[in-house]
């Protein structure tokens, strides 16, 4: 069942690829660099991301048609866009923006047509990723720490070894990543998270290999549930996953170990064949406008890198320990680059093997 | 039909022999790679595991449906309408939510671990949910119908013709020798597709190891799934979905052979 | 004939869930006899075949096999075997494995199985058949494996449920030919079911005649003919004029009747009194035309006439109500053409009375709905 879907996916972009195949040798800019707003725009985001009703207040203030288009991952905005399908603007993930950049699909923004720019926090721009923030603006932001049901827990846990206490035995629920529990792995032994050293990964593995009797369940999409249901007493999950478990039980709180925590952003992007840059910009502008902003992450509830929608965001979100970390972790959180394919095969299989043993 | 069946495969054919690009996504030369990397061990155990989950699921719903289906064929006509109705309700939920809701029956805090605490038969909750065995039943679940149904018609086939029987009775057979060695061998096309209707999608199978077995029980298709999304593999993903299909068509191809029903209409 | 009784059946009484489809039903077969149940179906015929094979309950009564009581013993157990209306032979096995069925569930031993196999195939002329699958086989070739798998069993009793009734015609003569062989040669009894009298008459030492759950008559084929009891065994047992009348007088070993269109007599057969309702039962080959004169019966004209080679049948319109019909060889009656008149006429020994209330219906004309004796009506 699932191979016919998957099929289906591939044939649409096969689809796409020939439907598409005569646009993308027209000159890609060439409508785009006048300040004019086009009737059209592309929007690409991943799946249940963004409040069509947000959608509606641009297509209303700029009489703009807007084509929401959703990809449920990274891998297949890229195949898209290598296929030729066309985004005027599109939301990728950090170490993506990165792999893109390198591939050439990106282009620059044209930050005078971005002045909201402004309310993005300095913490949240130079990422790793996109050093001079010349690509990409982040979209939202989180961390991946570490669960506890307080209630249910009564020993410390202040960092991931943590975990390894006998009474978290088959009693764990990790997000299915591998660069996530990989790197936080690597992490652990004092290795940066893209590290693709074959010595620090086999490390790694070891590490990780402890960690596997104490894992119930391996859930990338629902673990609040887990968390929830009694399924898992701790975890490792998306801190978005973690707050609302939190706002359901607030016994279910986030530890932050010093040892390192993962920090990811989702990024607007222009890709390098969209044909309305500056509608793009417009829109990329009008998303960071704080009540547009603060709309985005109302409904999400994930953390909003524009600091200046705080006074318009639910106060419960901006108590929720879990869209809000301590400092350190904003300023230090480690961020995901990419990596080669090379090395991605190897986080890949190290995550395979551990997963089945 | 054959376009929107053919074009997507032969395209996943295509990606399937394309390299994987530095960065992931599809590099257009050529290369058997793929293809040798599924004799890796892990690769290789995934797919052993998955062929034996399916033949294993695939025995269970033959060992259960059989008499369930032998059951509605011989049952009389009004026990026979309801009996089919209870076979043929479930098909009209989607089975993702079939399966949420026997994760709501099997979970720590589910059904029936609330129901035997409270009885007092157990004192610590059973782990079935996210367990290798909450799989098997998941899987065993959502399939049974896809076996009980051509065996019913097959053996109503049968029932239909009670020469057949009549006859191996009055050449001495009993019943037990009846059912042997003429019901059973008669009803093998009716075992013959639901086995292949049971053990094709529980091979592919790829939600319910992931909601029922909690992601660490790592069939193929979970393995497809996580190389196309996860690891940004195309092209291996492509190439370990062709040897599914391969394995397949090849079963498809077998099991036709014991799927026709000119058994019972030439006795006519 | 011996005459041990091989099967009895004892009052007995099948009930269906609303309906009772036999009756206090008595019968004897003798070993070595060829016994046939003629029917129309519905009759209850085929009931009485498979309550004998065991593949129905009787409600009351007993059946007896060969002196044993086996009213309570399972089908599989029965010491008889049957050959099915469609064949019924296992389409997932070949000629061989379908005629080893039996011994193969008595567990004999594989080779005693080949060679009689082998001998049974051969007896019916299908000994290089033995690999073939059933669905390769002619509807001839299927109905002798269907015999040869139930008479290698040697049961005390064959049981065949129509089992011609798929074939042509000329086949069905050649495997009536066969069945009477088989019959002689392996001296088991035989025990038939058909609703064909023609079938009945050539192959059987006796017939019962059913209707309705009941066993009207139980005799020879020749006795049958003959003397049938009723109207009804007359009608079934070859073709025969039926005319309403009244006696008047019994004189001398006559009956004589009166019937609307001209008096006769009849031999005494049974005791009717003057003023009863009588059917007088005249079969068509008695039945003579021409001129007569003063002796003719009755004058009518030729209403059809169908020439079929050996025999030629002439029906002759005598009045509104009655038309009879005549039987001759082709030469003595190829004179007669369509709206001739001519005298009708018989001899009174060739007729019969029955004591009848229930009008019968009148001979009807070929083509015709509800010709009376219609199981004949298509014979020689």
């Amino acid at each position: 069942m699932r191979l016919s879907m998957m099929s289906a996916a591939l044939g649409t972009v096969l689809l796409a690829t020939t439907l598409a195949g005569c646009g993308t040798s027209s000159t890609p800019s060439a409508a785009g660099n006048a300040h004019t707003i086009s009737p059209v725009l592309d929007v690409g985001n991943f799946a249940a991301y963004l409040p069509h009703e947000i959608l509606h207040q641009f297509e209303k203030k700029y009489h703009v048609h807007i084509n929401y288009s959703t990809y449920p991952s990274n891998a297949e905005l890229l195949a898209k866009m290598q296929a030729g399908q066309e985004f005027d603007v599109a939301v990728a993930s950090d170490y993506m923006v990165q792999t893109m950049t390198k591939m050439g699909l990106l282009d620059k923004l044209n930050f005078s047509d971005i002045p909201n720019f402004k309310n993005i926090a300095p913490a949240f721009r130079n990422l790793p990723f996109d050093p001079h923030s010349v690509y990409s603006i982040p979209y939202l932001w989180g961390t991946v720490p570490i669960a506890v049901n307080t209630h249910a827990v009564h020993v410390p846990v202040t960092g991931y070894k943590s975990l390894l206490n006998p009474v978290f035995k088959n009693n764990l629920v990790m997000v299915d990543s591998p660069r996530t529990l990989v790197g936080i792995a690597l992490m652990m032994n004092g290795h940066n998270l893209n590290d693709t050293q074959t010595s620090a990964l086999n490390q790694a593995a070891n590490t990780l290999d402890q960690f596997r009797p104490q894992v119930k369940v391996f859930n990338s999409n629902d673990p609040h549930v887990d968390l929830l249901n009694g399924e898992a007493t701790a975890g490792i999950v998306w801190s978005g996953e973690g707050a609302l478990a939190y706002s359901q039980d607030p016994w279910i709180v986030p530890v932050f170990p010093k040892s390192g925590v993962n920090r990811w952003f989702d990024n607007f992007i222009i890709p390098s064949s969209s044909k309305a840059r500056y509608t793009a910009e417009l829109f990329i502008n009008f998303l960071l406008t704080p009540k547009i902003s603060a709309e985005l992450e109302n409904a999400e509830e994930y953390s909003d890198p524009d600091t200046a929608a705080n006074p318009y965001i639910q106060k419960s979100l901006l108590t929720n320990p879990w869209l809000n970390p301590p400092q350190w972790v904003i300023t230090q959180g480690e961020v995901m680059k990419a990596i080669p394919a090379t090395g991605n095969e190897q986080f890949n299989n190290i995550w395979e093997k551990f997963k089945q043993s | 039909m054959v376009f929107f069946f053919a074009i997507p495969n032969l395209y996943m054919l295509f990606i399937s022999f394309m390299q994987v690009g530095g960065y992931g996504g599809v590099v257009y030369h050529v290369t058997l790679s793929n293809y040798g990397l599924l004799f890796h061990w892990i690769e290789f155990k995934v797919i052993a595991d998955s062929l034996l989950f399916a033949l294993l699921v695939t025995l269970f719903c033959l060992g259960v449906g059989y008499p369930f289906a032998y059951i509605i064929a011989t049952a009389p006509p009004r026990k026979k309408i309801v009996l089919l109705f209870l076979v043929i309700v479930p098909f009209w939920t989607s089975s993702l939510i079939r399966t949420f809701a026997m994760m709501f029956l099997i979970g720590t805090e589910g059904f029936i671990n609330s129901v035997l605490l409270s009885l007092h038969l157990i004192h610590q909750p059973l782990d079935m949910l996210y367990t290798l065995g909450a799989t098997y039943v998941g899987q065993f679940y959502s399939m049974l119908p896809y076996m009980i149904l051509p065996l019913y018609a097959s053996l109503q086939g049968i029932m239909d013709h009670p020469e057949y029987m009549e006859a191996a009775r009055d050449l001495g057979a009993g019943a037990r020798k009846t059912f042997w060695r003429v019901v059973a061998p008669l009803s093998i096309p009716g075992i013959a597709t639901g086995s292949l209707l049971v053990f094709i999608p529980t091979l592919g199978t790829f939600f319910i190891p992931l909601l029922m077995g909690g992601g660490g029980v790592v069939l193929v298709g979970n393995f497809i799934e996580n190389q196309f999304l996860a690891a940004d593999n195309w092209p291996f993903g492509a190439a370990a979905s062709a040897l599914v299909i391969a394995i397949t068509l090849l079963l498809i191809g077998f099991g036709s052979r014991y799927m026709n029903n000119a058994f019972l209409e030439e006795g006519k | 004939m011996p005459d041990k009784v091989m099967i009895g059946l004892h009052n007995v009484v099948k009930n269906f869930a609303n309906s009772q489809a036999i009756r206090e039903f008595s019968m004897e077969i003798y070993q070595g006899e060829f016994v046939t149940l003629l029917g129309a179906s519905g009759s209850g015929k085929t009931t009485i075949l498979r309550m004998i094979a065991g593949f129905e309950q009787v409600s009351q009564g007993r059946v007896t096999i060969d002196g044993v009581d086996v009213t309570a013993v399972p089908a599989n157990l029965r010491p008889v075997n049957s050959v099915f209306q469609n064949y019924a032979l296992f389409p997932h096995m070949n000629v061989f494995d379908n005629v080893a069925f039996g011994l193969r569930i008595k567990k004999v031993p594989e080779k005693e199985i080949r060679e009689r196999v082998r001998n049974a195939l051969g007896m019916v002329g299908l000994e290089d058949f033995s690999t073939r699958r059933i669905r390769q086989l002619s509807g001839g070739q299927q109905q002798r494996v269907a015999i040869v798998r139930a008479i290698i069993n040697q049961p005390k009793v064959l049981l065949l449920d129509e089992p011609l009734s798929a074939l042509d015609l000329k086949l069905r003569k050649e495997m009536q030919l066969e069945l009477k062989r088989l019959h002689r040669e392996l001296g088991i009894t035989f025990l038939y079911v058909t609703h064909d009298q023609e079938e009945a008459m050539s192959m059987s030492n006796r017939i019962g005649v059913l209707a309705n759950g009941e066993l009207l008559q139980y005799a020879s084929p020749e006795e049958l003919y003959a003397t049938p009891v009723s109207p009804a065994v007359a009608g079934f047992v070859g073709e025969t004029n039926l005319i309403d009348g009244v006696v008047v007088d019994v004189t001398k070993g006559y009956t004589i009747v009166q019937t609307p269109f001209f008096l006769t007599k009849t031999p005494v057969d049974e005791e009717h009194g003057i003023g009863d309702s009588v059917v007088l039962s005249v079969r068509p080959e008695a039945v003579r035309l021409g001129s007569f004169g003063d002796a003719a019966l009755c004058r009518g004209i030729v209403a059809e006439r169908i020439f079929g080679g050996s025999l030629v049948r002439i029906w002759v319109r005598v009045a509104e109500s009655l038309t009879i019909q005549c039987v001759g060889h082709g030469f003595q009656s190829h004179d007669f053409a369509i709206g001739e008149e001519v005298d009708v006429l018989w001899d009174p020994n060739h007729s019969l009375a029955f004591s009848q209330t229930i009008k019968a219906p009148p001979s009807r004309l070929p083509g015709s709905a509800g010709a009376l004796g219609s199981n004949g009506s298509d014979g020689p």
